[in-house]
């Protein structure tokens, strides 16, 4: 009965916060504009796999956002924290090409933002960008 | 299919990237259409954009038209003067209500920390009749879904 106790708890989270929303304002600035954060927690599952979490910002709110566990494993935060990086930029891709269908010109870069040294220098390396 | 016939015939374009969304520019205008199963978002710059598409839809269909969206596959939403809220406070007060816990005490976290959990140990046999199966499903749409 742990799985139905689990859920209840659930329940109770959910209860307090039951009257949560997002709310999306008009920004000053770049309208057009999204942020996104990346991060990872390093096997932090049974089965020693690392999950990738990441969000992107618009407007105030949060406007697309994902947690899930890795398909494979890896050996270091850093390795972990690279993964996540590369998952967010295809996420990022498909936003950019999205906003710019939907009329939204994307002339800025998007700005990811990680926490791992490590695998913000590898993807400043020169090297992994033949 | 039939849908994407007729609103293709208004000079529509369906976006590669969301394939339930369709597009329209004249110039600096635009009308966007967003689909879920048979509810319909419409979007424009201009009213009489609007007007325009919705001319082109019931000329082929009957359609109801709510006016300002309030409430969308369980998502509520308030239009204020600069601002949209999203919200899915009924949804979630239907699932408290039906499991008697509209009254629960909050916790901070969803979670446990520390919790492993184990698979069945009945044999994982997949049982999807039961109100646990039910409320996993309701938790799911509500998490994920919308």
């Amino acid at each position: 009965m742990q799985h139905v106790s689990t859920l209840k708890r659930v329940l109770h989270y959910l209860s307090g916060t039951r009257t949560y929303g997002i709310t999306y304002n008009d920004v000053l600035g770049y309208p057009n504009y999204f942020l996104g954060y990346a991060d990872a927690s390093f096997t932090n599952t049974d089965d020693l796999k690392s999950i990738t979490g990441y969000v992107f910002m618009m407007a105030g709110g949060a406007i697309t956002w994902f947690s899930k566990k890795q398909s494979i494993t890896t050996m270091s935060t850093t390795e972990a924290e690279y993964i996540t990086l590369s998952e967010v930029a295809c996420e990022a891709r498909w936003l950019r090409n999205l906003f710019s269908k939907l009329g939204f010109m994307q002339t800025l870069p998007t700005t990811i933002r990680g926490d791992n040294d490590g695998s913000i220098a590898m993807s400043k390396n020169p090297q992994f960008h033949k | 299919m039939e849908f994407n016939r007729v609103i293709c015939k208004l000079g529509f374009w369906l976006l590669i990237s969301d394939p339930c969304t369709y597009i329209l520019c004249e110039g600096n205008d635009f009308v966007i259409v967003t689909v879920w199963v048979d509810d319909l978002l419409l979007f424009a710059t201009l009213d009489c954009l609007i007007e325009h598409t919705k001319a082109g839809l019931e000329a082929e269909w009957e359609l109801t038209n709510l006016g300002e969206p309030v409430k969308i596959v369980g998502i509520e939403i308030e239009l204020g003067d600069h601002f949209v809220t999203i919200s899915q406070c009924r949804y979630l007060e239907n699932i408290l209500q039906k499991e008697g816990m509209e009254k629960a005490n909050p916790v901070g976290t969803p979670l446990d920390t520390g919790i492993t959990l184990e698979p069945n140990p009945d044999g994982n046999v997949g049982d999807r009749s039961n109100s646990y199966a039910r409320l996993i499903g309701e938790l799911q749409f509500l998490a994920n879904t919308t």
